[in-house]
Order: structure tokens, then C-alpha cells, then sequence
């Protein structure tokens, strides 16, 4: 098992809910300036590295580097024919939504039936982001109880404006779940392979 | 002759197939069965039977055993002569084959060769004679070839000063058509060449009188010193009459005089000295500032001067009270007008003298800045504006090149994405192996049936074709049967018809005794009318022949051909005679040539009249 493991996470979610604006903020990278609106054409993968806390009980406190692929889907369906090429092989899902739209709430079950049930992902693999994208304070929280099979999908009212760190916290969470899903995996597809 | 002959033959002896033997003519197929080399000796008639039959020659081994194998085959026969020529059939060969020796001399006659010698002797007589012939035509046609030569000379002479004069009449030609499209050019040159006559004579008349003036002048001049030379005489008669202390006196003065040229002579050379020395100092005064102040100075002193005398004229001039108040107010007047403009001048020359300063002010500035710390914060300043005004100036264009870069990239994304997502979707549906394996036994079973339902579909065509075509030709056959019938139908018909009269024989047989009959008649009758007529015809042709005779006889029937001959062939020469009248008349009409030189002529006038028209402007 190398140190430096490589995770694909995908950010998924309606159209204009500020995927792109969390991606940039994640990977580091300049906002766009003049703060027109450019919706993303299909795809953008931005890559970075995050250090977190071994999994080895034995290593504890170590940090590791793992390399990430956050893959920035763009929510128009006139894309959606490439949608099984991003969802393949992903490690984490993220889902953004605005939560002053109300009809997105409808949409959420539907993306993640699709890129995390299909997948066959965990719940700790998921992450769900009711968007404040507006950037006024002010914005009311989500509080609505999202459909059943979604209840124990963690869920954040964030906002990069007023807790930029919450964002960044809980991705970094994700983020070791999600490796520590994988690695488990792995080290269990190994061992089968040895008890053969 | 005959051993040549032999040496001829033998050969063709033994291309000669065996055929002279009867026993063997049967034997020499192609199939190269073995006849038996004593075949000729021995009668064939002993086995007839057997030597027809080559497979049974195998069965005798001792006969084959007996002869040279390769004899027998007559299309190798060249390669064993010697056995051939051993065989006493070859003289029935010779008398045969005789004549085939076409190729050598038949007959060796002293004679013969004789003959062919003359004929050689014959042939290089007539050559020689005809090289004889030709070496005399050469001499003539040297001789006049050298004539010849002596008239070419005198040609290419007289051709040489032809063509000198074709050259000076084309030089004349030329100029003659230049000049003429230059008409007005040369009216100008003649302008010309009048008004610079006219001037000329203008010239000249003037050159006469100052001619005629200088004369006069001349003579002025002789006069004078005519009259020089009478007042010189005169002196010398006058000093000759003045008395001896007057001419001490004047040989006195003359001395004086000539010493005094002397003197002023000196005198300006001093002068010239002087001068120049006087150059030289104001030249150096020139250079000089100080001196040239001082110079300045002393012409301000001067100045001063002559306005303090003429003050003082002024005062000491005492005039009235009023009059002096009157002067003093105009003079303060006019000094005050100049003052004023005094003034004005001044606070000018005070503005551009303020810009100025502040200019330099201005100036001392900017190179105070430029060399502090400033001044290069101040030109990183400018840099960054320079960039930036680029950078906005460059801004949309690259902004929209970019977006085009990044749309194009954004569709490469998107079209390889779904690209991919479709590889995905295929390697889920993907069969395993051994359905791959099945699908692919399946696929070679069907495509065998797919090859044989082919091939049973082609043959089911061709079928179906020969069928239709079948078809077709029934179809035909419908057709054809029924015209057939119809033909069948009317024939019958007609048959049927006929049937009735062959039923009446007997009839029929007597219409045609009856016609016999009337025809054995009319025979009768009209050879009966032959033999009349025969009769008749011999009298009318000896008589006939009687008149001929007498005919013939007669002197003025001769006469009377003979004219007409003459006649016939005067006609035929007046026929020729006139088609010739007409062809000279055809040739000598002039009327198409008087109308192309009529139409010529005008032209020609037209023209002409044109140019003087021309000429006229």
C-alpha cells in the first residue's frame, strides 16, 4: 500500500448550486474575479493533496498525503452521457444543493441514487452540502428532513462566505472515511486473494 | 556427274521414308512401331498379319534383336548413312530425286562460258562508254561552270550597286513618310527659322550703327588728340617765346614737379601701411569685448555730448516763457508716449521672463526627481501603466481567444466523456467467455446456413429465371402456334378450294385439248405468214443492195461526205474558237480592275483633300 493513494471524489448537485466555487476553494485555486456566472461544461477535475490521519491504529497521529481528484460534474442533463464515464470507480461523492431552491431538495434523491446507490457507496463515502451561495449571512438554514434512505447521509448547511472552515473541515472528514473505505477494501480484496 | 549426283543424293535417300518397300509402308505410322530391318529382304507376305499389329513386335525378341534400332524410325535416318547407303534399294531412289538438284549448274559447256564472258566483255564496254560520256559532259560543264562563274561575278556586281540604290530610295522613303507625319512640326521649325530672321536682320541693323557710332567715336578721338597734339605744339612754341628766367623758372617747377610725384608716391605707400596696420587693429579691437564696450561707451559719450550741446544751444537760446512751456509740455508728452510703451515692453519681456524661470523651475524639477529614489518608483510606475494599458488594450481579445480556447477544450471534454461513459456502459454489458465462445460457434453455424441459404437462394433465382424464360418462350409459342394455325387454316382453305377442280378432272382435260387445238392453229397460221414475209424481206434487201451500188457509184455522194466531214470539222473548230473568245474576253474584262483603281483614286483624294484641309488649320 503506497503512501501517496489517489481518491476520486466527485461534486455533484443541481445546476447553479456552487460546485465549482466549492472546488476552487478546495483545490486552492483563484476565484473567478469578475463573478460572472460560467456554468461548467461537462467536466473539471481539479487535483490537489490533503494530509490526514492514518487509519493504522498502530501509526497513530502520523498524517499521511493522499492525493485528490475532485471531479466538478456539471449538473445540466444535457451532459448526462457522460455521466457512467465520472461515476466510474469513484471513491466519495459530494453533493451540493441550493437550499433556497426548493425544488432541489426533490433532485438530491435522484443524484444520489445515481451516483452513490449505483456505485454501491457507503453513507460515510457521502456528503451532502446545502449551499449557501448567496453570501448573505442572514440566508436561512436547511432544516427539512430529506427522504429516508438519505437520513443517514451526513448533511452541512455551509456557506465559503460566513464558515469557510466548516466546508474544508468536513471535506477533509470525508476525505479520510473515504480512504479508509478504500484501503479497508482493498486490504480485504487482498486477503481474499491470499486465503484462495 | 554421277558422282555428284551420288554425293547429292544420298542424303535425301535417307529422308526418303522406306515407302519402297511394301512390307514396311504399313509400319511407318507415327505410332513408331518396330518393323523388322530385314523387313525389305523378307517377303511380308510371310506374316502379314503380325507386323501390322505393334504390340506384337514385343513378342519377338529375336527379330528386333537382329536390327540397328534406330533405322527403322524413318525421321532419324541422317544419323546412320552408312546403313542406309549398304541397302541395295538405293538406286531406285536416284532416278527420282535427280531433278531436285536445282540449286547446281545443270550444264559445264566451254561454250556456255564463252557466252558469258562476252556478255561480261559487252557489259564493260558499255560502261566504259558511259564513263567516257559522263568525263566529257564533266570537261563541258567545267568549262561552262567557269562561264558561268564570270556572269555571277558580273550579277552579284551589278546586284551590289542595285541594292546600294534600293537602300538611299528606302532612307528617302523613310524620311519621307517621317516628315510627313510631322507636318505642322516642320510649319513650326519655318515659323521659327522667320522670326529668327527677322530678329537677325533687327541684330544686325544695330551691330551696323553702333559700327557706324564707333566710327564716329574713332574719329572724335583722332580730333582730340589731333587737338593734343596742336596744344603741345603750341607750348612748346610758347615756351620757345617766353624769356630765359621764365624758362629757368619753368624747368625749375618741372623738377619740383617730377620730384613731388616721387614724394606722393612714397607718401601713399605710407598711407597703405597705414591702413593696413589700421585693419589689423580693428580687427583685433573686434575680438576684443572690453574694447568693443569701450568702444560702445565712447560712442554713448559722444551722443551725450552732442545732446548736452544742444541743451545748452537750448538755453542759451532764451526764448518766451509760454513758448518754453509749450516745447517742455510736448516734450514730456512724447517722452511719456514712450515711456508708456517703454513700460508695456517691459512687463512683456517680465512675462516670458516669469514662463521662463518657471519653466526652468519646471525643468529643475524633473531632473531633481530623476535622480532621487522617486524617480525610478515613478518609472516602475509608468512601466506598470505602460503594461497595464496593454494589458486592458489586449484584454478583450485575448479574453475572447481564451473563452474560444477553453470552449473548444470543454467540448473535447464533453464529447470524450460520453465517448468513455459508452465504453463503460459496453464493458458492463459485456458476455463472459464462454458466452463469447458459444456466441461465436453460433455465429460460424449461422453464417455456414446464411452461405448454403445463399447458395440455395442464387440457385432458386436461376431457376426462377430459366423458368421465366420458359414462360416467356411459351408465351411466344402461343403466339407462333396460333399464326401457324392461321396459316394451316388458310392454306386448307385454299386447298379445299383447289380440291373442287381436281374433283373435274375430265374437265379440266378438255379445256386444255381445246386450247392445244386453238394453239396448233395460230402456229400454223403465223409461220405460214414467216415464210411470206422471209420472201418479201429477200426482195427488199436485194434491192436495198442495188441502190447502195449505185450509191457508191455516184461521184457527188463522195464529194458530198468529204463536205460534210469538212463541215464537221470547221464546227468543231469554231466551237473551239469561240469557247476560246470567250476565255480571252473573260480574261481581258478590265471593268473590276477600273472600278478597284477608281475606288483607289477617291480614296486617294479623300485623303489628300483631308491633309490640305489640314495643312489649311
Amino acid at each position: 500500500m503506497s503512501d501517496e493513494a489517489r481518491l476520486k471524489i466527485l461534486l455533484v448537485g443541481p445546476v447553479k448550486a456552487g460546485k465549482s466555487m466549492i472546488a476552487n476553494y478546495l483545490a486552492g485555486v483563484s476565484q473567478n474575479l469578475q463573478g460572472d456566472y460560467h456554468g461548467t461544461v461537462a467536466l473539471r477535475i481539479l487535483e490537489f493533496e490533503r494530509e490526514i490521519a492514518t487509519t493504522k491504529k498502530q501509526w497513530q497521529g502520523a498524517t499521511k498525503k493522499v492525493q485528490i481528484e475532485l471531479w466538478d460534474c456539471s449538473g445540466d442533463r444535457k451532459y448526462e452521457n457522460g455521466w457512467s464515464a465520472i461515476k466510474e470507480g469513484a471513491d466519495g461523492v459530494v453533493i451540493v444543493f441550493n437550499p433556497e431552491n426548493k425544488k432541489a431538495e426533490n433532485e438530491i434523491q435522484n443524484w444520489h441514487n445515481h451516483f452513490v446507490q449505483t456505485q454501491g457507496l457507503k453513507d460515510n463515502q457521502c456528503m451532502i452540502l446545502a449551499h449557501n451561495s448567496s453570501g448573505e449571512a442572514t440566508a436561512p438554514k436547511f432544516n427539512k428532513k430529506l427522504p429516508h434512505s438519505l437520513s443517514k447521509v451526513p448533511l452541512f448547511n455551509t456557506s465559503l462566505d460566513t464558515d469557510a472552515e466548516l466546508t474544508r473541515n468536513e471535506f477533509d472528514n470525508l476525505v479520510n472515511s473515504v480512504s479508509k473505505e478504500k484501503f479497508e477494501k482493498r486490504d480485504n480484496e487482498e486477503l481474499s486473494i491470499l486465503g484462495e | 556427274m554421277s558422282l555428284q549426283l551420288d554425293g547429292c543424293l544420298t542424303p535425301l535417300s535417307a529422308e526418303r521414308p522406306p515407302s519402297a518397300r511394301p512390307g514396311s509402308a504399313a509400319r511407318n505410322g507415327p505410332s513408331g512401331a518396330p518393323s523388322p530391318s530385314q523387313g525389305g529382304a523378307r517377303p511380308p507376305s510371310g506374316r502379314p498379319q503380325s507386323g501390322m499389329r505393334p504390340g506384337s513386335a514385343a513378342g519377338r525378341p529375336g527379330t528386333g534383336a537382329q536390327r540397328p534400332g534406330s533405322a527403322m524410325r524413318p525421321g532419324t535416318n541422317g544419323m546412320n548413312l552408312g546403313n542406309v547407303g549398304n541397302r541395295n534399294v538405293l538406286s531406285q531412289g536416284l532416278g527420282r530425286t535427280a531433278t531436285k538438284t536445282g540449286m547446281a549448274r545443270t550444264v559445264t559447256d566451254r561454250n556456255y562460258y564463252v557466252g558469258e564472258l562476252r556478255v561480261r566483255i559487252g557489259e564493260l564496254n558499255g560502261e566504259i562508254e558511259k564513263m567516257s560520256s559522263e568525263i566529257e559532259q564533266f570537261e563541258r560543264d567545267n568549262q561552262s561552270a567557269i562561264q558561268l562563274q564570270k556572269s555571277i561575278d558580273d550579277v552579284t556586281e551589278e546586284v551590289e550597286a542595285l541594292q546600294g540604290q534600293l537602300k538611299d530610295y528606302n532612307l528617302l522613303l523613310d524620311r519621307l513618310h517621317t516628315s510627313t507625319s510631322s507636318e505642322l512640326e516642320v510649319e513650326q521649325l519655318r515659323e521659327q527659322a522667320n522670326d529668327l530672321k527677322k530678329s537677325n536682320e533687327v541684330e544686325r541693323r544695330k551691330a551696323d550703327q553702333i559700327f557706324t557710332e564707333r566710327n564716329a567715336k574713332e574719329n572724335q578721338i583722332a580730333e582730340i588728340e589731333e587737338q593734343v597734339h596742336h596744344i603741345q605744339q603750341d607750348m612748346e612754341r610758347q615756351l620757345g617765346e617766353l624769356n630765359q628766367s621764365d624758362r629757368e623758372n619753368y624747368g625749375h617747377l618741372k623738377a619740383e614737379n617730377s620730384r613731388l610725384i616721387t614724394d606722393i608716391a612714397e607718401y601713399q605707400a605710407g598711407i597703405d601701411q597705414v591702413a593696413e596696420e589700421i585693419k589689423k587693429l580693428q580687427n583685433e579691437l573686434r575680438l576684443d569685448p572690453s574694447k568693443q564696450k569701450n568702444l560702445t561707451l565712447h560712442d554713448e559719450l559722444r551722443q551725450l555730448q552732442k545732446q548736452k550741446a544742444e541743451l545748452e544751444e537750448e538755453t542759451s537760446n532764451k526764448l518766451s516763457i509760454p513758448e518754453e512751456i509749450e516745447k517742455l509740455t510736448h516734450k514730456v508728452k512724447a517722452t511719456n508716449a514712450e515711456v508708456q510703451t517703454i513700460e508695456s515692453n517691459i512687463s512683456t519681456v517680465l512675462e516670458a521672463l516669469n514662463k521662463l524661470r518657471e519653466d526652468i523651475s519646471n525643468v529643475e524639477k524633473n531632473m531633481a526627481e530623476s535622480k532621487s529614489e522617486r524617480a525610478e518608483k515613478f518609472r516602475d510606475l509608468v512601466k506598470k501603466d505602460k503594461d497595464m494599458t496593454e494589458f486592458m488594450e489586449q484584454y478583450e481579445s485575448e479574453r475572447s481567444q481564451l473563452m474560444e480556447e477553453n470552449a473548444k477544450v470543454e467540448y473535447l471534454i464533453q464529447t470524450a466523456l460520453e465517448t468513455a461513459s459508452k465504453y463503460v456502459g459496453a464493458e458492463h454489458s459485456l458476455p463472459s467467455a464462454d458466452m463469447v465462445n458459444q456466441m461465436r460457434e453460433d455465429a460460424t453455424f449461422k453464417e455456414d446456413q446464411l452461405t448454403s441459404s445463399q447458395q440455395t437462394a442464387e440457385r432458386l433465382k436461376h431457376e426462377l429465371d430459366q423458368r421465366r424464360s420458359e414462360l416467356d418462350k411459351m408465351a411466344n409459342l402461343d403466339g407462333k402456334i396460333e399464326e401457324e394455325m392461321q396459316g394451316l387454316k388458310a392454306k386448307i382453305a385454299k386447298m379445299k378450294e383447289e380440291l373442287v377442280n381436281f374433283n373435274s378432272i375430265d374437265t379440266v382435260k378438255e379445256s386444255f385439248e381445246n386450247n392445244k387445238k386453238l394453239q396448233n392453229q395460230e402456229k400454223q397460221v403465223l409461220s405460214k405468214r414467216k415464210e411470206l414475209i422471209g420472201q418479201q424481206n429477200q426482195v427488199l434487201s436485194a434491192n436495198n443492195d442495188a441502190k447502195e451500188r449505185l450509191l457508191r457509184e455516184n461521184e457527188s455522194h463522195g464529194q458530198i461526205e468529204i463536205l460534210e466531214k469538212s463541215l464537221r470539222h470547221y464546227e468543231q473548230n469554231n466551237f473551239h474558237i469561240k469557247e476560246y473568245i470567250l476565255a480571252k474576253g473573260k480574261e481581258g474584262d478590265y471593268k473590276t480592275i477600273r472600278d478597284e483603281v477608281i475606288k483607289l483614286t477617291s480614296d486617294m483624294n479623300v485623303q489628300v483633300n483631308a491633309g490640305f484641309s489640314r495643312m489649311k488649320l
